[in-house]
């Protein structure tokens, strides 16, 4: 049965409300992680405070209640706290995402007064040197957990949140023991994004690691129903969810780069109900047709972003996907 | 808790909340949960953007609903703010 949550997004999808937005606030970090899609990506022009008040007054007006800030690393940004205030006052519920490194003790204090559901804390192992190795940055482990310490001493949401690739596979594992240790929640994801576009990730696993992790996670469906053929490939991208990236502009998903404009240039709603925002969910109904005739199209955790950055078109097929597809299958096959 | 007529309502500070298809959406700041609101629970969490005592809660609810029962809808009008007030959404105002 749904959840109430669950529910209020479906509504959210079917109006085209943009119930959450993932607002990278920019791309400036003060770590190196190996796997960063952002790096290859050239530094731009971030959006002032006066320029994000107006957006979030904005995106109020537009029906949106989650605000994922993110980066980068939102605390490199001097006026995180202003912004904070500002979400306050628009009634938002928000998620930060950051390494953990600027967290200290006193800045654990001061979130509390704000609408900070949870702040995801970012981790690439459970031990200290390959963390920090994957990370570019010597003591960001012992640093990352002392900032999960301090927030659940303020008695913050944390998430401890892992990437799995075949740099650090195995580690979710005694990560997921951490975050019992710490009293956090666990969110770990095996998507890796190429930073060269064109190709699947080097970091991306193999299906017999796809096939080991979904099966340690408990995960032996991608979440939609056997003979439900049109929910199989479906996002919420453009839709329930969209992104707006540190110098305004506005994607479907933060990770899709399909601009939909720019929100320094034209109102939030004018681009939303624009040509290209209904152009962009038009074409979600001609998928390619190695997806719509796949055989293992229910075992799909379809993103349209992964699809692009890995090929040539967001409709297209994504190897990395097809080959978690494929690990699915396998473990269904093997519980029958 | 037993709520006077007399005691003033003020909402929390920190709530995270949406009117979404003319039903508030408000997440508790305890727990981070997700809770929709009715038509009259909306009017009333609108209602409370400036702090009101019991009595005028009620009032409000009547005139807005068109509704003579004072009884049932104070009785429902208590219930909604207790729940509130256990959830952490709502206060009493010290005069």
């Amino acid at each position: 049965m749904d959840t109430l949550a669950q529910s209020i997004n479906r509504e959210a999808s079917q109006k085209n409300i943009p119930l959450s937005v993932f607002i990278e606030l920019t791309r400036r970090c003060n770590c190196t992680c190996y796997y960063c899609y952002q790096q290859s990506l050239q530094q731009t022009k971030e959006l002032s405070l006066e320029q994000w008040q107006q957006v979030f007054s904005q995106l109020k007006s537009a029906g949106a209640l989650y605000l994922t800030l993110s980066g980068g690393e939102p605390f490199v940004r001097e006026d995180i706290f202003d912004l904070l205030k500002e979400a306050k006052k628009q009634n938002f519920a928000v998620s930060l995402i950051s390494n953990g490194l600027l967290i200290s003790e006193v800045v654990a204090k001061q979130l509390k007064d704000f609408t900070v559901m949870d702040v995801g804390i970012s981790f690439h192992a459970a031990e200290r040197d390959l963390h920090d190795r994957l990370s570019g940055m010597p003591g960001c482990f012992d640093q990352a957990k002392k900032a999960v310490t301090w927030l659940r001493q303020e008695g913050i949401k944390v998430v401890l949140k892992h990437s799995v690739s075949t740099e650090n596979f195995g580690q979710f594992k005694a990560l997921q023991r951490l975050a019992t240790q710490l009293d956090c929640a666990f969110e770990c994801d095996c998507t890796v994004l190429p930073d060269t576009p064109g190709t699947a990730s080097n970091y991306s696993l193999t299906v017999d690691q796809y096939k080991e992790f979904l099966t340690y996670m408990g995960q032996d469906s991608a979440g939609c129903s056997v003979d439900d053929d049109q929910a199989a490939l479906h996002c919420d991208a453009g839709r329930s969810l969209c992104g707006i990236g540190p110098n305004g502009t506005l994607y479907p998903c933060i990770i899709l780069p399909v601009p939909l404009g720019n929100v320094t240039e034209s109102s939030f709603m004018s681009l939303w109900e624009g040509d290209l925002a209904n152009s962009f969910r038009k074409n979600e109904k001609s998928l390619s047709k190695e997806c719509t005739l796949c055989a293992l199209k229910v075992h799909c955790s379809r993103c349209h972003a992964v699809a692009l950055l890995e090929g040539h078109s967001w409709q297209g097929k994504s190897h990395s996907l097809c080959a978690r597809a494929n690990a699915l299958q396998q473990i269904g096959k093997q519980k029958k | 808790m037993n709520l006077l007529k007399t005691d003033h309502i003020q909402r929390a500070t920190n709530v995270a909340q949406r009117l979404f298809e003319e039903q508030m959406l408000v997440i508790t700041p305890k727990d981070s949960m997700l809770h929709k609101f009715n038509a009259v629970g909306t009017f009333i969490w609108q209602f409370l953007e400036r702090s009101h005592s019991v009595e005028e809660i009620v009032q409000g609810v009547q005139k807005h609903f068109d509704t003579n029962d004072e009884e049932a809808v104070s009785q429902d009008v208590i219930t909604f703010i207790e729940k509130l007030c256990e959830k952490g959404l709502v206060s009493l105002k010290s005069e």
